[in-house]
């Protein structure tokens, strides 16, 4: 999610769909529009813009799967080499 | 944007007959993150499963490459995974300062997470130690042991296990299991309470867990390392080309088990600590059959409180039939 607004110990971000007030304690200097991943109302780690794609793409990989599609290619452009 | 991802819910339905609670349906309903490994190579799954797990990240990583060096032959005694136990320690140190606090009133302690935090991934055993018996943090434990047992209903806790004495218990782990475990027939607790096999007669659920939890981050803070216990991992070869591995995460027992053929995942199988924990007949089910239920915000509350001492690893949700 991306950080929209910083509150002392919490932000308001924004992200996959939804709009969320996030702990932001476990980090160091948050500002305005980095990138963080969330889980359980807590940012736990800050996140490059490379790697915010490639989670995203990656968790729409697992949608796609759970739908029943089978070719992930797309979804993990990276993984093509292993 | 992109579109809305649904981690998944623990869903509670309650139904209240004459004042009591007379019915739970607990549900523990999250995605199948194993459909997209199936298919994979096994460098490509090691490479999926840090974008996908962002809680207990390192653990679930560390057991997939367990899991698929099992495949391969190459298994493992006991033994401590030290990124694994920091990382389960950071999250009993939030569960314990920042969330448990309100639950006895008090406000969460955030300096002392942040220092506490600090300390744990500089191993700074000593100052933890200290800090985890400052009063703030000691008034916390001492709440907790003023908690009477008033439930005639005592814990059923899963057993120390290890890769190889997992074998023992489910020789082949399947869909069915990962999704609804048990141990011997019944709904078993994972996590600290089972790792030190507390059965306190004297204290309240809540507290024993939450003491547990303390247990462990003293425990840690003066030096010991225990086999079994927080960051343990182990794998054994299940069968050829199928491997079995295992990590004691802070919220409990984590079992990998992966089929390959050669560099291929055949199929892939994750039993994570919140199935055990919220078992449909397990300790959450125990401890609300025939509460008081007159009072729909007190009850209310009071499973938050048993929620959050259970601590899902997804968001939950309650419904009133």
């Amino acid at each position: 999610m991306q950080v929209l607004e910083v509150d002392g110990l919490v932000a308001w971000c924004e992200g996959r769909g939804r709009r969320e007030r996030l702990n932001i304690i476990l980090l160091e200097d948050v500002a305005l529009g980095d990138w963080v991943y969330a889980v359980l109302g807590q940012a736990r780690e800050k996140l490059t813009l490379e790697r915010v794609t490639e989670i995203n793409l990656a968790l729409d990989g697992l949608t796609a799967a759970l739908n029943g599609e089978t070719n992930l290619d797309a979804y993990f452009p990276n993984l093509k080499t292993y | 944007m992109t579109p809305p991802f649904d981690t998944g819910r623990v869903r509670l339905r309650l139904t209240c007959v004459d004042g009591k609670v007379s019915e739970v349906h607990l549900v523990s309903d999250r995605p199948e993150v194993v459909k997209i490994l199936k298919g994979r190579s096994a460098a490509q799954a090691l490479k999926m499963l840090p974008l996908l797990f962002a809680l207990c990240g390192k653990a679930q990583t560390r057991v997939a490459e367990l899991a698929i060096a099992a495949a391969r032959g190459k298994q493992l005694t006991p033994e401590i995974d030290h990124s694994a136990q920091k990382e389960a320690l950071r999250e009993h140190l939030w569960r314990s300062l920042l969330d448990l606090p309100p639950l006895l009133g008090a406000t969460p302690l955030h300096q002392e997470f942040v220092t506490a935090s600090k300390l744990v991934t500089d191993e700074n055993r000593g100052q933890l130690y200290a800090l985890l018996a400052s009063p703030a943090i000691e008034s916390l434990r001492f709440a907790l042991q003023q908690q009477k047992n008033v439930s005639p209903n005592s814990p059923h806790l899963l057993p120390l296990l290890d890769a190889q004495a997992s074998l023992n218990e489910w020789s082949r782990l399947d869909a069915a299991f990962c999704r609804q475990p048990e141990w011997r027939g019944a709904a078993a607790e994972t996590g600290a309470i089972a790792r030190k096999q507390v059965t306190h007669a004297e204290l309240s659920f809540f507290a024993i867990h939450w003491l547990a939890r303390f247990d462990e981050l003293i425990e840690w803070a003066k030096g010991e390392n225990i086999i079994g216990g927080i960051g343990t991992v182990s794998a054994v070869t299940v069968a050829p080309n199928i491997g079995r591995s295992l990590v004691e995460t802070a919220r409990g027992l984590l079992m990998h088990e992966v089929v390959l053929d050669g560099e291929q995942i055949i199929d892939y199988l994750i039993v994570a600590p919140t199935e055990w924990n919220f078992n449909p007949q397990g300790a959450l089910v125990d401890q609300l059959i025939g509460h008081d239920a007159q009072d729909r915000d007190a009850l209310q509350q009071h499973i938050a409180q048993l929620v959050a001492t259970l601590d899902p690893c997804v968001p939950w949700e309650l419904e009133w039939a």
